[in-house]
């Protein structure tokens, strides 16, 4: 009966304190789950987004990412496409005559010229060379191949954004130099895609808005967060976007409002 | 035996923070996902590019 009580009571301790350390893991789960779920932020869309998102002059390229860029549903869906793209554009890159299109022909003949050019003149061609394309609403908000950009000229500003991207890798600039930017333009009051480049220690920005400037002059562009081959940067955590359903409400009434006084596809003008 | 504990322990702790931290980036991720970019303004006049850019930009739409 004695061996047997000292044999047992000592487990039966560490049963009990093992049972009150779970106890308490658990707790301190569910307090801090409780805490995570709470809302923080009003949902205003753009309300909330002014306050809580940094400025672009913010923008760093030595933080860490959050994830994977192919963990980012539209970047894997863009990587997925830019690979069955890229058999057809390589083509012509290599044979004019293979060529698609005519503006493909004359995409290739920017990237003959860019080969020979200084990086910041690189950059000159490459961001006003796309800064001509044909914008066009993008209802389901696609984010197209450079291919698919470079073939007939037309796209909307993350299209834009990206076919810069591309292009630029194409000539050799490496991936932590270049940021696709998802922000909210406070002057234009919209969601807008832009190229972020770090150049010689510098942030140069590449919008097909507001044109080739440095960050330091973007400073009613909120960021949300970036994307590149490397990953998915998170620059505003407490911002809590509104869902899908209201964000394309926005942008049907805005589709709506414009084919009504301008038709169907608003066209970019380049000067 | 406690050491068996112990591991009990630890893994009660770390795999639901595990858990929740992969849990949480993905929702995050999801919800980065639903903003939809809505510009649709081209660049407006006033951002001519310099004089070599332009002559680059003048041959290349010459090509054919």
């Amino acid at each position: 009966m004695t061996y047997r009580l000292e044999t047992i009571r000592p487990e039966t301790k560490s049963f009990s304190v093992f049972c009150r350390l779970s106890l308490a893991c658990v707790a301190v789960w569910a307090l801090s789950s409780c805490a995570d779920s709470s809302p923080r932020l009003a949902k205003g869309e753009n309300g909330s987004v002014m306050a809580t998102a940094p400025r672009l002059t913010k923008l760093s390229f030595d933080e860490q990412p959050i994830a994977e860029a192919t963990d980012f549903g539209p970047w894997a869906a863009l990587v997925s496409q830019t690979e069955q793209d890229n058999r057809t554009l390589e083509a012509c890159i290599a044979n004019k005559e293979a060529c698609e299109s005519a503006d493909l022909v004359r995409f290739r003949r920017m990237l003959e010229l860019a080969q020979g050019l200084a990086p910041r003149e690189q950059i000159n061609l490459v961001h006003h060379y796309f800064n001509t394309v044909e914008w066009t609403h993008d209802a389901r908000d696609t984010w197209s191949t450079l291919y698919h950009t470079a073939y007939g000229t037309t796209g909307d500003c993350e299209d834009i954004a990206i076919a810069k991207y591309q292009t630029l890798r194409r000539l050799g600039w490496s991936a932590d130099s270049l940021r696709v930017v998802i922000g909210w333009d406070g002057d234009e009051h919209d969601w807008h895609a832009l190229l972020a480049v770090r150049v010689e220690g510098n942030v140069l920005i590449l919008d097909s808005i507001k044109g080739l400037q440095s960050s330091s002059l973007l400073g009613n562009v909120r960021l949300v967060y970036s994307i590149s081959e490397q990953g998915v940067w998170d620059h505003a955590p407490d911002f809590v976007p509104v869902g899908r359903k209201a964000g394309q409400h926005m942008a049907s009434e805005r589709a709506a409002r414009i084919a009504a006084t301008e038709g169907p596809h608003h066209k970019g003008v380049y000067r | 035996m406690k050491k068996v504990i112990l591991a009990t322990i630890l893994a009660a702790v770390a795999l639901p923070s595990l858990a929740l931290a992969q849990g949480d980036k993905n929702v995050r991720l999801a919800k980065l996902e639903e903003i939809v970019v809505t510009a649709d303004k081209a660049q407006p006049a006033g951002y001519a590019p310099d004089a070599k850019t332009a002559a680059l930009l003048a041959e290349i739409s010459k090509s054919k």
